[in-house]
């Protein structure tokens, strides 16, 4: 759709000091873009099925997961690659990918002295704990490194209430049945290109089994990392919430910084079964690319969430603030009565980063209530789209659905869109949506300057003032860091 | 403290001050009064560095040129200006709000940053002086706030931040007796040897709490007549057109 | 008043078909597929009451040059196939006072036949257009009307499509106010294709009324600065009509205004569609843009309360997709969309004053529709729709 556009080369004289302070946050540096030096364990790139045997040979998979990967890579080569309405995709090499990348480490940690200190001391660059003497953080925390999953904490402590917590190639090997029951439930391998691409190659991620009635005492956390080059990161993750169960999750994902771009194609399913909760959040920082949009990583994430059970509830909070191009619709299907859906998002699109995100909620059940609360930011020459469904099926007697969705605009060279469709097949559903787009108000900024902030600070506040209701939705310590990492992407130095 | 000559302002071409002036010193109370449209709002907006004017003309405060700051400066340097129309921040506190501005203007004067609780304790003392209610420190600014609430907010910010030179824009307007001698109360409170207040109104009342030292009536975007207060209590006997008359 | 020059044949033009994204709701292709092209003449102009004054100022159109190359796929097969139409030139500074109406007879003969209609309205001049499209009334079959078909499979014989192009000069303001109405079995596809010179106010008010199929196309570039369009619209569909309202509204230039209001009511076994683009490009900078969409759904439970021998009543659908591409920042844009049933709680109110409970459904209903009709800027289209609405039975 860019194609069509008239792009005339911007006069920089003509540009005010605050657009080019604009312009320089929207080009900020990445933090997070150091290459650590892990020795690694890497497929040669290509796709077939002797890749695909090889992977699940290395991960001494059941016979039925590797049929089910075949199938899987089957269906993917009769599909057509995608063409998205709203952004502008190069063409993708799948055969100039390495489909397996993994530290080279002992075979099997038995505590983290044994972890390889450099890829300790790339989490402890990325400021995620992995000692467990931070108890006091309280959070249990899976590693994703490339493909694989180095570390997952507290363990044992989940253990004792029954609740399994560890990489997905553990879970495949110790809790095969709970696995099988569940895998491609949600999102078949059928649902779209990535999905089925993602179900054919996929390495690791994290696996969570909450037992009836058990109420996860800490937060869960994933911490996925893309270090080797030339790779993709194509994880999977399982999260089901058994009855009366209560979960809240938390990923969180970073790249370091090259000027090839790097495929991540991942596929979350989540399982709520009757009155159970899971609260999923994520802060997505892949590396965004640079202001030329050269580089970055392509985050093309299937995400959907089943409320299977009476009155469960699944909620998707995301920060997006990384990758050169976001296409990703976490999505809930409420299909037991009474049970609710939530989507609240925050996305960032400065440089030169394409994001169309937004979510899909499909109602079945009846008494279903769904929300969507959805702020896009765009700075430098981002292009923002939301894009999101909200579909009442004719059984979903007393539906209610409420959106909400913003647009924010710094500079005149990016864009900001809204795409909602709204199928309604029962009229006694209840459907509100309302959509604003507009720049940061200059009275605003001015009675924040008259206060003594410089413009950054002030417009720094503005735009936490402006995702507050989705950043409280996070976990406590985590709103803090997507507060930081929002300010980070916009101002820089500042904040 | 603050030396205003000559000073003019246009909007679009529009000229709305033709070449004021106006002398503040120290510890000095002034009140700017005029009819709808001459320019009193214009004036308070020129002098905090709204954009949006062409400004000719000179002001200089403490000795510094004053139109060639930013409106972050000038807080800086001293200046406050409790707006007539007080904006509202979605999603930031008044808290988080003041401590940000305090610690920005604290930095400014070669103070360090307050420390958590000392902070809280200021702003707890502060907003006791004008009567709000703790609970709204801790609500966006200014959201949702009834007319009389923004005002009084804006008299808190003012205390908080402890300016030089204090501007009061039509503070008085949308107030209610009750309000206004809160309000009143609380800039009476605040009024030292060594900082100064303008207080731009279109009534008397508010005069009555705060008796100001001079008294000036702006008209037509210059300053026609200085004088004490009962200059004041002429204007609100009378109004303005006798002024104009005996002008003309 | 016939023209007969041949075109080309159904099965060569590409209709839109639903996999493209502004007609999703509606497949044109697979509808057109069905119907064998005719060789159909133009319906004739109605006129009634014309001032004198503007007799002149229409002519009937052969092998006229569009005003300006097509905006999209379907103005242009229109026009390469149509069989006529008519055009209209209203010289610079010309006041029409009196507004100018039209009225197209049904279509009679079952096919489908295409129009190309311009209007060319110069600098500073003003013109009121009021145009009625009314296949007729539907065959009264009882039994049909007790069980409808679904809209997606009502067979279609008839179908009517018309194009406009509209040029407003510097200045220039056009009001078009246009009835549809289209009965089961019967087809009408409208576009208008409108481009506005600098401040220029274009306002468009549609009534679409029907167990048919109606699209509605209204396609607005916003060439110059401060320009202005306004576009009310009430979509009413029953007994398995089928009403896809789609605009697309583009400005590219400095303070443009838009601001649309569509409401739509979907009784059982029907669908309504509302499908409203913005966009604003880079450099239209200081835009102001709104665009609501209300949709009211009428619950066939509550219908059939009272009325046993009603079955078969399914539940309509509404889809409806408002949105917003924007690419200037110092904008001001907003959309918003509902999507319900008439709230129980005024239903009860009405009847604790007395109503039953299918006179209170049938009040609040008319009263949903009223915020659009009384803002109708002509008292002849506002009776019709009154009329029609007074006469509807779900």
């Amino acid at each position: 759709m860019r194609g069509d556009l008239t792009n005339p080369v911007p006069d920089v004289n003509e540009h005010s000091e605050e657009e080019l302070l604009l312009n320089q946050w929207a080009e900020q540096d990445y933090a997070f873009g150091f290459v650590s030096d892990i020795e690694q364990d890497i497929v040669p790139k290509g796709l077939n099925e002797d890749v695909i045997r090889w992977i699940s040979a290395r991960k001494e998979e059941p016979s039925w997961l590797l049929d089910w990967r075949l199938k899987a890579y089957r269906h993917w080569l009769s599909m057509p690659t995608p063409e998205w309405a709203h952004l502008e995709i190069p063409a993708i090499d799948f055969q100039d990918i390495s489909y397996y990348a993994a530290p080279k480490a002992a075979a099997k940690l038995n505590s983290l002295d044994e972890l390889d200190p450099e890829i300790k001391s790339t989490y402890d660059k990325l400021g995620i704990p992995l000692e467990e003497q931070l108890i006091l953080a309280g959070v249990a925390v899976d590693a994703v490194l490339d493909s694989v999953s180095v570390v997952t904490t507290y363990k044992e402590k989940l253990a004792e209430k029954g609740i399994i917590f560890c990489s997905f190639s553990e879970a495949v090997r110790e809790h095969p049945d709970l696995v099988r029951k569940h895998l491609g439930k949600v999102v078949p391998y059928t649902d779209n290109y990535y999905a089925a691409l993602n179900s054919a190659v996929f390495s690791d991620g994290s696996f969570v089994y909450i037992p009836k009635g058990v109420r996860c005492p800490m937060e869960l956390s994933t911490y996925f990392r893309i270090n080797a080059a030339g790779t993709g990161q194509f994880e999977r993750t399982l999260i089901v919430a058994d009855d009366d169960a209560y979960v809240s999750y938390l990923e969180g994902c970073t790249a370091p910084k090259r000027d090839e771009n790097q495929l991540h194609a991942a596929v979350v399913e989540l399982v709520a079964m009757n009155r159970s909760e899971i609260r999923y959040a994520t802060v997505q920082n892949w590396y965004p690319g640079d202001a030329q949009g050269i580089g970055g990583i392509y985050n093309f994430v299937t995400k959907r969430g089943l409320c299977q059970g009476l009155a469960s509830k699944i909620s998707w909070t995301q920060v997006e603030t990384g990758s050169a191009i976001t296409w990703k619709y976490p999505s809930v299907v409420l299909l037991g009565d009474r049970s609710t859906g939530e989507f609240y998002s925050v996305a960032l699109a400065a440089r030169a980063q394409q994001a169309d995100t937004g979510t899909k909620m499909i109602h079945i059940g009846k008494n279903t209530t769904s929300r969507i609360v959805s702020k896009g930011i765009s700075a430098g020459r981002g292009q923002n789209a939301y894009r999101g469904l909200v579909k009442v099926r004719k059984t979903a007697t007393n539906a209610r659905n409420y959106s909400q969705c913003d647009s924010l605009l710094m500079g005149d060279r990016c864009g900001a869109h809204t795409y909602p469709y709204f199928e309604i097949n029962c009229p006694d559903a209840q459907v509100e949506h309302e959509a604003t787009t507009s720049k940061i108000e200059e009275d605003l900024l001015y009675y924040c300057q008259q206060r003594g902030l410089p413009t950054e600070e002030a417009i720094a506040l503005i735009v936490n003032g402006y995702a507050k209701e989705v950043l409280d939705k996070l976990p406590m310590e985590f709103a803090v860091e997507a507060r930081k990492l929002l300010a980070i992407s916009l101002e820089g130095s500042v904040g | 403290m603050l030396e205003i000559i000559d000073l003019h302002a246009s909007v679009d071409d529009k000229p709305i001050l033709k070449g004021l002036n106006l002398q503040i010193r120290p510890g000095e109370v002034h009140a700017i009064m005029g009819p709808n449209g001459s320019g009193k709002s214009t004036l308070s907006h020129v002098l905090a560095g709204r954009p949006g004017y062409d400004v000719r003309g000179s002001v200089r405060f403490n000795g510094q040129d004053l139109l060639n700051l930013t409106p972050e400066e000038r807080a800086w340097a001293g200046l406050f200006l409790a707006f007539q129309y007080p904006v509202e921040i979605p999603g930031v506190s008044n808290t988080n709000f003041m401590r940000s501005a305090l610690n920005q203007v604290r930095s400014h004067r070669g103070l360090p940053a307050l420390e958590a609780g000392d902070f809280l304790k200021i702003m707890r003392e502060k907003a006791a002086l004008v009567q709000l209610d703790p609970s709204f420190l801790s609500r966006p600014v200014n959201l949702g706030f009834s007319g009389g609430e923004k005002k009084r907010n804006e008299i808190f910010q003012m205390a908080m931040l402890d300016p030089q030179l204090a501007i009061l824009d039509e503070t008085d307007s949308g107030l209610d007796i009750d309000a206004l001698r809160i309000v009143a109360e609380g800039v009476r409170k605040l009024r030292r040897e060594d900082n100064s207040f303008l207080i731009i109104t279109h009534y008397q009342r508010l005069l009555d709490h705060l008796r100001p030292d001079i008294v000036h009536v702006l008209m037509d975007g210059k300053i026609v007549r200085t004088g004490n207060d009962t200059l004041a209590l002429e204007l609100e006997e009378k109004g303005y057109d006798w002024l104009k008359a005996e002008l003309a | 008043m016939s023209s007969s020059h041949t075109a080309q044949s159904t099965t060569k033009i590409a209709w839109p078909s639903s996999r493209l994204e502004a007609w999703k709701y509606t497949d044109l292709h697979q509808l057109a597929s069905k119907i064998s092209r005719n060789e159909c003449p133009l319906s004739p102009l109605g006129w009634q009451g014309q001032p004198h004054e503007l007799q002149g100022l229409f002519t009937e159109l052969h092998n006229a040059e569009p005003l300006f190359p097509a905006f999209d796929e379907l103005s242009g097969l229109i026009h390469a196939a149509r069989h006529g139409g008519w055009h209209a030139h209203i010289p610079a500074g010309t006041t029409c006072d009196a507004p100018l109406r039209l009225s197209h007879a049904p279509s009679v003969t079952a096919g489908w036949s295409g129009f190309t209609h311009q209007i060319q309205v110069d600098e500073g001049a003003q013109l009121t257009l009021i145009e009625e499209f009314d296949e007729g009334r539907p065959e009264v079959n009882n039994a049909e009307r007790s069980a409808p078909q679904e809209s997606d499979n009502t067979p279609v014989e008839k179908m009517n499509l018309h194009h406009l192009q509209v040029h407003l000069g510097r200045g220039a303001k056009l009001k078009l106010i246009r009835l549809f109405h289209c009965p089961t079995g019967k087809a009408l596809v409208h576009q208008i294709d409108a481009l506005q010179e600098g401040e220029s106010n274009l306002e468009v008010q549609t009534i679409s009324l029907g167990s048919g199929i109606i699209r509605n196309n209204i396609h607005i570039q916003q060439k110059g600065d401060r320009c202005s369009s306004t576009l009310l619209g009430l979509s009413v569909a029953f007994g398995g009509g089928h009403l896809d309202q789609y605009s697309r509204i583009q400005h590219h230039a400095l303070e443009g205004n838009s601001h649309q209001h569509y409401k739509a009511i979907a009784a059982p076994n029907s669908t309504t569609i509302f499908n409203g683009v913005l966009r604003v490009e880079p450099h239209a900078q200081q835009t102001n843009a709104y665009q609501r969409s209300s949709n009211l759904m009428l619950d066939p439970a509550s219908l059939v309360q009272g009325q046993p021998s009603k079955p078969n009543l399914r539940s309509g659908k509404v889809n409806a997709k408002p949105e917003l591409q924007i690419f200037a920042d110092n904008v001001k844009c907003s959309h918003g969309a509902t999507m319900g049933k008439l709230n129980t709680e005024s239903i009860f109110y009405l009847q604790s004053r007395g109503l039953s409970f299918e006179e209170a459904q049938r009040m609040l209903t008319l009263a949903f529709a009223m915020e659009i009709v009384d803002q109708l800027e002509d008292e002849g289209i506002r009776t019709k729709v009154i009329t029609h609405l007074d006469q509807l039975e779900w």
